[in-house]
């Protein structure tokens, strides 16, 4: 009895206290310490243009070959020309403008440290930022970038000496207002193929005033302005990419594009493409083998959530989260909406398990952006990690705050009852912080074996959250490298064997979260086990297995002649 | 009764008597809302111990989805009147929209055993608990609901979900057959249905409800949520944004005008009357993607919205694009016979095509609604005259001159231009001097000289 009136005893002017005792600590924010400096510019005038609320990717990437994760983050900038960047309502931060930037992560035994090498690198270049991605195109060996802008995008190969070439004009431009960018091999010819993600027609001459429900002004929303169309440009080597939406059938249906991944979501070995609209229907492209895609999401059950609504879907997280060998989907969205799970029941359909799974009240007062699932406490299982900045003023925060969007980012653990429980308020002075966060990027920064956390905040402070696990169990953090030249690898699952777990499937990816790139490697926790079974998937289909591979370690596994299909 | 006094009373500590209205500025709404936010505070601020005046101010502060105040006032009226589900209902509800969802539902289920018989109480514990992933308790709540009031489609189809939140499929199946043969338009269950036929191997059956969800995707199933209905009805809703939004058109403020509109829309996207002015001001803006997108949602909701077919056809003919324009004209006079603007418009597409008998013929049907148009009388006239038909030339001349419209003075000036070309020019010039009184009146100084300058050459 007493128990319930406790839960009853409820202030009248604010939420209840939650305990603090029991709380864990497993994050803490280290940006600023270890040199991540960067703070997101705006670049707003004060007439709540779209693309402010909108931009914020980051990506993770070892753009130097050195076996660490380096930092990409896109910058804002005016978008109104006319006013000067120092008239801002929010003027920038010096330090990390103006134009991209690029940290490279000089982590060792004095801890962890970023250098600013933007300029160095040839990546300080100015626009209105939105995305990247990265990922071995020109098959070279090392990772080349893309960037995606409100205006044109740019795609940088990397010169393998610390620098970047603009090589936009090999087809791969588009002045429009991008979002979401993937690589992957659809076509099954060895390179990596783009598809890039579009979001609505706003220009800064046509943009409209728009108002909140109880007529203040406040950022439109996507249905003000008309979607447009996704693109996919077909590598055909040589620096040269070629337009084929038409001929992929990609024209065929759009909405207003943010997050996209490439996934062999039905299982028959090729790539399919999710596009995740906001406020329109989700696109799923079943790719057909012959160059062409089908729209699949209605049936498949992805298009529209458990009510047959289109829900203002953002970021993504793929993964296989019920360990039944497929990729599920996890999408955020707004306030008021619910972060939906999709769980693969196989051939591409889906059913949303967000209620039974634990996901949907944790997540009804958040706008979630940037999310991904990781093994945070390395107990086999994959959690959810997921950045929330809503995108219309926040009541509470109405008069009080000059950017009234702030919220925190949530860690959910995953109970291993396939329920997931919120543990955010435990997890660590990290995630007690509140931004307008938008992309976020998973990856072990400090190759320490676990997974940490970048999160791009627009008009705020970077946040790099480092899992501080004490007793953090074992580990496998697994890089697959396919031949030389270097074949892709993008696409790829890798599967790990313990006792304890049975088999977790991992695919690689450039792709995901919200307009971000996360660690190509594949993340393992072990639960405790001392050695594991590895096996690759690679993308042809074949596999290689690597017996008795002892735990706690990054590993780099070849392909070999003897793989086996 | 003691004990639950006891425990309600205990539920609201902290929300005493007389601890004020909480501060919001409310300079940052729109006038509408403003007003109606200002008012209210007053209210409250001069009848602390009033619990009607409390609770009133959290309907209102609820109305416009400022949840964590409307709790607050709420919380002060159910002190002040403990005995009233009402106020228990309402915060519960606020509390869950504002995410506060164990609050939430430890209150919607202490207040419910005032009002058992509330069914959609006992749908808001079951979707808290179904979303809590107590799909168990949840079921057993919305079996509750039905038990209330069987007709209650929102009510079975959370039953639906709670079973197929617990696998049972075939009774999920079953319940959503049921909310459909009691709501046949519900978007939503159609498209979980085609779902479960799908799982089931059903390719037919889940194809043909999936094409249903879509065809109803805006369709949802009366809340018969009378108490919620009340709040809802507070606000400033889309049909005073609109009644405002015209207003301020009409002072010339456009930008605010639309953003009234906007709100509007964001409030009832499918309130077609706001659609139909925004499809207006952005046509005559030459904003017409905008015009074609209001347009487009409009008949998506209601296909023979005549007026936001006509305000398109406008904004098409603005475009030249004028054989779109007359077939969404054809289509209003289709609709609506008697809407003279569109008869004349369509007459005048004929008359540029050169088919003068098709272009007399919708003139008069748009006088035949309604006698006295101006421009129907004016295009009139000069076929009359054309065909020397002078004596109703002269009274259809008459009629255009009784007419009361801002553009009396071009119209009265057209007026005389086809009367000299009939070759009447004791009458073309009377005309002509009657549009130099009125555009002098009205200053349209460029129009008197235009007028000069033909008198001029006449003499």
């Amino acid at each position: 009895m007493l128990l319930s009136l406790a839960v009853l005893l409820v202030g009248c002017t604010a939420p209840a206290e939650e305990p603090t005792a029991g709380r864990d600590d497993w994050f803490t924010e280290v940006a600023a310490d270890s040199g991540l400096v960067f703070h997101h510019f705006l670049g707003s005038s004060g007439e709540y243009y779209f693309p402010e609320t909108a931009s914020g990717g980051v990506a993770l990437f070892d753009y130097d070959g050195d076996g660490d994760l380096d930092v990409f983050l896109p910058q804002g900038a005016m978008l109104d020309e006319s006013v000067a960047a120092a008239e801002s309502k929010f003027p920038p931060d010096p330090r990390s403008w103006p134009g991209d930037r690029l940290y490279r992560n000089d982590t060792g035994k004095s801890g962890l440290r970023f250098v600013d090498v933007s300029a160095a690198a040839g990546l300080e270049v100015r626009g209105y930022g939105m995305g990247a991605t990265a990922a071995d195109y020109d098959r070279d060996g090392d990772v080349d970038l893309y960037v995606t802008r409100f205006g044109s995008n740019t795609l940088y190969r990397n010169d393998g000496a610390g620098g970047f070439e603009d090589v936009t004009a090999s087809g791969v431009d588009d002045p429009r207002w991008s979002s979401g960018a993937s690589f992957s091999d659809y076509d099954r010819d060895g390179d990596l193929d783009l598809l890039v993600a579009s979001y609505v027609d706003f220009t800064i001459a046509g943009a409209r005033p728009c108002a909140g429900p109880a007529g203040q002004r406040d950022y439109c929303g996507p249905m003000t302005y008309e979607p447009l169309p996704d693109r996919l440009l077909r590598n055909d080597g040589g620096d040269r990419f070629t337009d084929v939406t038409e001929p992929a059938g990609l024209h065929a249906a759009f909405g207003s594009g943010l997050g996209v991944v490439a996934s062999d979501f039905d299982g028959d070995g090729l790539p399919d493409f999710f596009v995740a609209n906001d406020q329109r229907a989700n696109q799923l492209w079943r790719n057909r083998g012959d160059g062409t895609f089908e729209d699949i999401a209605l049936l498949s059950g992805t298009a529209l959530n458990e009510d047959g609504q289109a829900e203002a879907s953002m970021g993504l997280a793929v993964g296989d989260i019920d360990q039944d060998g497929d990729d599920d989907l996890l999408i955020t969205h707004l306030e008021g909406e619910t972060n939906t799970l999709y769980l693969n029941q196989g051939g591409g359909n889906f059913i949303d398990a967000t209620t039974e799974r634990g996901l949907a009240a944790p997540s009804r007062s958040f706008t979630g952006f940037g999310t991904g699932w990781l093994d945070f406490d390395h107990d086999g299982r994959l959690d959810l990690f997921v950045a929330n900045g809503a995108v219309k003023t926040t009541g509470s925060q109405r008069g009080s705050s000059e950017f009234p969007f702030r919220q925190k980012n949530q860690l959910l653990r995953n109970l291993g009852d396939g329920r997931f429980e919120d543990v955010s308020d435990r997890a660590g002075p990290a995630l007690e912080i509140s931004e307008v966060s938008r992309g976020a990027a998973l990856g072990d920064i400090d190759n320490d074996g676990d997974a940490d956390i970048v999160v791009a905040n627009i008009n705020g402070p970077v946040s790099l959250l480092r899992n501080e696990l004490p007793d953090g169990g074992s580990w496998l953090l697994v890089t697959a490298i396919a031949g030389s030249p270097a074949a892709s690898v993008v696409g790829a699952r890798v599967g790990v064997t313990t006792a304890a777990n049975g088999t977790l499937w991992r695919s690689i990816r450039t792709d995901g979260s919200y307009l971000s790139t996360n660690d190509h490697r594949a993340h393992f926790g072990l639960k405790g086990a001392v050695d594991a079974i590895v096996e690759v998937e690679w993308p042809d289909g074949h596999r290689t297995r690597w017996l008795d591979l002892p735990a706690d370690r990054v590993l780099t596994v070849r392909r070999r002649s003897e793989s086996r299909r | 009764m003691l004990g639950t006094l006891l425990v309600f009373a205990l539920t609201l500590s902290g929300c005493e008597r007389g601890s004020g209205s909480p501060a919001i500025d409310t300079s940052v709404f729109g006038p509408e809302v403003r007003r109606q936010l200002d008012a209210g505070l007053e209210a409250s601020r001069r009848a602390p111990d009033d619990a009607a005046e409390q609770g009133r101010l959290g309907m209102l502060l609820h109305a416009y989805q400022l949840l964590e105040p409307a709790a607050e006032a709420y919380g002060r009226a159910a002190v002040l009147e403990p005995e009233n589900f009402r106020w228990r209902y309402y915060r519960g509800r606020a509390l869950s929209s504002a995410g506060r969802n164990a609050e939430a539902l430890a209150l919607l289920t202490e207040a419910l055993p005032m009002r058992e018989d509330y069914a959609p109480g006992w749908v808001a514990i079951a979707d808290l608990l179904l979303e809590s992933g107590d799909a168990e308790a949840a079921e057993r709540h919305y079996r509750k609901a039905v038990e209330v009031d069987p007709l209650s489609a929102r009510a079975l189809y959370g039953l639906a979900k709670s079973l197929r939140a617990r696998g049972d499929l075939e009774a999920a199946a079953e319940a959503y057959r049921t909310t459909l043969r009691l709501q046949p338009r519900f978007g939503a269950a159609h498209y979980s249905l085609g779902l479960l036929y799908r799982d089931q191997g059903d390719a037919d059956r889940a194809t043909e409800h999936l094409l249903l969800a879509d065809s109803y995707r805006h369709s949802q199933a009366p809340a018969r949520d009378p108490l919620m209905g009340e709040v809802v009805n507070l606000a400033a809703g889309a049909a005073d944004l609109t009644k405002s939004a015209i207003d301020l058109y009409g002072e010339g403020k456009v930008e605010a005008a639309i953003a009234n509109l906007d709100a509007a829309v964001e409030l009832d996207p499918e309130f077609v009357p706001a659609r139909v002015n925004l499809i207006k001001i952005h046509g005559d803006a030459g904003r017409y993607d905008l015009a074609e997108k209001h347009y487009r949602a409009a008949i998506e909701v209601s296909p023979n919205a005549q007026q936001a077919r006509f305000n398109y056809a406008r904004a098409l003919i603005q475009q030249t694009r004028l054989a779109e324009a007359q077939t969404e004209l054809e289509r209003v006079v289709e609709i609506n016979p008697h809407l003279a603007d569109a008869q004349v418009l369509l007459g005048s597409l004929f008359e540029e095509q050169g088919l003068a008998v098709a272009a007399v013929r919708h003139y008069e049907l748009a006088l035949e609604s309604k006698p006295a148009h101006p421009q129907g009388n004016l295009m009139l006239v000069k076929h009359r005259l054309a065909a020397g038909r002078i004596a109703e030339a002269d009274s259809h001349a008459r009629r255009l001159l009784a007419a009361e419209t801002t553009s009396l003075p071009i119209l009265v000036f057209r007026l005389g231009l086809f009367y000299e070309q009939a070759g009447l020019r004791p009458q073309a010039r009377d005309y002509l001097l009657r549009a130099r009184g009125l555009a002098e009146s009205a200053g349209r100084t460029r129009l008197v000289g235009e007028i000069d300058s033909r008198l001029e050459g006449w003499s």
